[in-house]
Parts: structure tokens; sequence; C-alpha cells
């Protein structure tokens, strides 16, 4: 029977694919300059939807209140699942998602990296690679249709990592000694992820339907 | 500790349409380039769907996979508008490629198959409805359509799904 669910996870991955097609084709595509008329246009525009008076003063009441949070020491304890310092990143929780972000005060990567998985387990081969600028996405396949997803960033200054925090545990664990979580979805269908930063600072996570065991073995093959 | 505060002030006052913008004009330009093959009306396609960003800000979610599905669905929309517009010239051909060739094998690829398949405005609703989350009001608003055609767009893409994904499901049983 087909259920809401079902389209919408169906509508989700559809969606997924067409936009990676899309950034698959481009990516070799230098940034396209926009003419001067353009840049004019739209920062009338920008300063139409920015309503900066009424968004500063508001962000600077919260500057205020985070700054007596952080000066009494407890900002920590304030609500460490909405944001949560996570090895040189910061965790939030945004709606029915988790988003890892660089929080700075640490050394970025310049050179380009490369990493792979050493340890793949039986069934799965790879299905396809796409490097995006700093970003490097492997996914490999079975034959059972599931996935493997293998993701790093070695400049994570410019990334933003979603994934879904509904119905969701977290686990923290270690990867070769480095602090790392595991999200656990209680969900039936959908994949479970670790996430951890190495020590060179490349950004990490991993996802596929394994046991918290089979994650970390995988994640500690990363050579 | 202020180092810290500046950052996270600097980081919250670029404002959502800003981040959007600077996160997806370059994809959006090149969607549209793709199927325009115009420097000058790839970029009006993308102040026009900014202009739609603007209007409707605050129903949009901040930089997100869902914002991204958006606004790619947004540039298509507006290129397929411009598409009906032109078909009267013999020179614009209609492109109407479907994304499922180079998709990874996952287990709803029936389903997938279903709504890439759909008419452009039923595929659009089901996007925003299931993918995105809004309200029909919303996706009215959005689609530039009246709400009675987006519930009547609604029924007939569902309808179309189930009868679509039953028949696919009896085939791979036969």
């Amino acid at each position: 029977m087909l259920t809401d669910r079902m389209i919408a996870q169906a509508a989700a991955e559809a969606m997924e694919i067409r936009i990676a097609k899309y950034e698959a084709e481009f990516e070799n595509l230098p940034p396209h300059r926009f003419s001067s008329e353009f840049e004019r246009k739209i920062a009338k525009l920008k300063r139409k939807a920015d309503h900066p008076i009424l968004y500063r003063t508001l962000y600077r009441v919260a500057s205020i209140i985070l700054a007596v949070l952080i000066g009494s020491g407890v900002w920590l304890a304030f609500d460490t699942d909405a944001r949560a310092a996570f090895f040189g990143w910061v965790k939030e929780k945004f709606e029915s998602y988790f988003v890892y972000s660089y929080n700075g005060g640490a050394e970025i990567n310049e050179e380009p990296k490369t990493y792979s998985l050493t340890f793949i387990p039986d069934g799965y081969t790879e299905h396809y690679s796409k490097t995006f600028s700093d970003r490097v996405t492997v996914v490999y396949t079975n034959e059972k249709g599931e996935m493997l997803k293998f993701n790093y960033s070695y400049t994570p200054d410019k990334t933003n990592w979603f994934i879904k925090a509904e119905n969701t545990i977290v686990e923290h664990v270690t990867v070769n000694g480095s602090d790392a979580e595991v999200l656990l979805s209680t969900e039936q269908g959908r994949s479970t992820t670790i996430v951890w930063v190495a020590p060179d600072n490349t950004a990490f996570n991993i996802s596929g339907f394994f046991s918290v065991e089979d994650l970390i073995m995988i994640a500690e093959s990363v050579k | 500790m202020l180092v810290y505060l500046s950052m996270i002030e600097d980081d919250r006052d670029r404002s959502k349409f800003t981040e959007i913008y600077e996160a997806y004009h370059d994809l959006m330009y090149h969607i549209a380039y793709k199927y325009l093959g115009n420097e000058q009306d790839a970029e009006d396609v993308v102040h026009h769907v900014f202009v739609k960003i603007a209007e409707k800000i605050k129903i949009i979610e901040p930089v997100s996979p869902k914002t991204k599905g958006l606004v790619v669905l947004m540039v298509e929309n507006r290129i397929k508008d411009i598409y009906k517009v032109r078909s009267r010239h013999p020179e614009v051909t209609y492109l109407d490629e479907r994304y499922i060739t180079a998709q990874p094998p996952e287990t709803n690829i029936l389903l997938r198959d279903c709504i890439e398949s759909l008419p452009d405005v039923q595929r659009h609703v089901i996007y925003l409805r299931y993918f995105e989350g809004y309200d029909m009001h919303q996706i009215s608003r959005i689609l530039g359509i009246s709400l009675d055609w987006a519930h009547k767009a609604h029924k007939r893409a569902k309808d179309k799904l189930k009868q679509m994904y039953t028949e696919g499901e009896d085939t791979n049983a036969d």
C-alpha cells in the first residue's frame, strides 16, 4: 500500500538525485560573472528582504544574553541538545536536523587531501564518487540497493552538514582515538551515521545500514 | 570570548535571503543557462526566482537541503514558463530531461520513477507537499496557481501515483 511517508521518502530521494546530477554537471564550470545590471537588481532585493534594523536589534539582544550565559559559565548546561560544542565544530539542532558547522579556532587544511575506505563490507561496490570543491562523496551500494555513503571535507569552515535529528539516538564513541558521534535512527529504513573530525581537522561522516561496531570499523579504516 | 561572540554576530547578521542567494545563485544560473543557452535569459530567471523568494521569505527555510530543492524547483518552474511563452518560436526546443539515469539503486526506485514521470505541476506539488512539507495554501503561492488548482493537482498526482505504483508492483510480482 502506498503511504504518504513512502511518497515523502521517494520525493526526497528523487530531488537529491536531481540536484546531485546538476552539481556533477556544473562542478568544473567556473562561477558565472553576473552582469552589473543583475547585481544592482539583486542588491535592491536584498535590501528589501533583509529588514536590517529589526534584525540587528534582535540579534544584538541575543548576543548580550549569550554573553551573560557564557560569562556565568552556564551555557554548556543550558541546552546541550540544541547547541553543543563538537570537536572544533558546533552542532545545532535546527527543526528536524542536526546541523554540524565549523566554529573556528583551529587550523584549516589548505591543501587538498585524499582519503578512502580501506575496509568495505562484503557485497558493496563503488557506485559513484563526486568531488565538489573541498568536499568528497563516495557512494557504495549492495545488491539490496542499500547505500554506504562516505563523505569528507578538508576545509570544514565552508561545510554545513545536515543530519536528520528526528527519532535519532546519539552515541559518543571514538574513531582511532578521535571523539565521534554515532546518530542511530529508530526508524526503519533510515541509515545510521557516524561523524568525526580527524586530528588534521578533516571532517568525516559515513552512513549506512550497519551496527555501531561495524560503522566504527569502517570509519577506522579511513586512510 | 569576544572573538567568539563577534563571530556569531557576524554570522547571524547575514540575512536568510542573502545566505540563500550566496549558497545557490551560481547553481541556479547554471541550470537556467543549460536550458536557455543565453546569459541574459539565465540571469533573468535567477532574478525572477529571487523576487519570488523575497516575497515568500517568511515561509522559506534557511539554507538547507530542502531549500536547495525548493530553489531548483523554482528555477525549473520558471524555465518551463518561459518555454510555454516561447513555444510559438521555432528556434526554442523544449527540453524535458528526467534525472533518473544516474541514480544509485535504492529501495524506492519504482516510486521515484513514478514521481518523476508525473506532469510538471503535479510533480512540483508532490515535491512541495511531501519533500518540503508546505501546506496547500503555501504551495499555491509558491507555484503561482490557485488553491483550487493546487488541490486538484495534488489529488490527481496521488491518484496517478497509486495507480502507477500498484501496476508497477504487479509487474514486478509477475
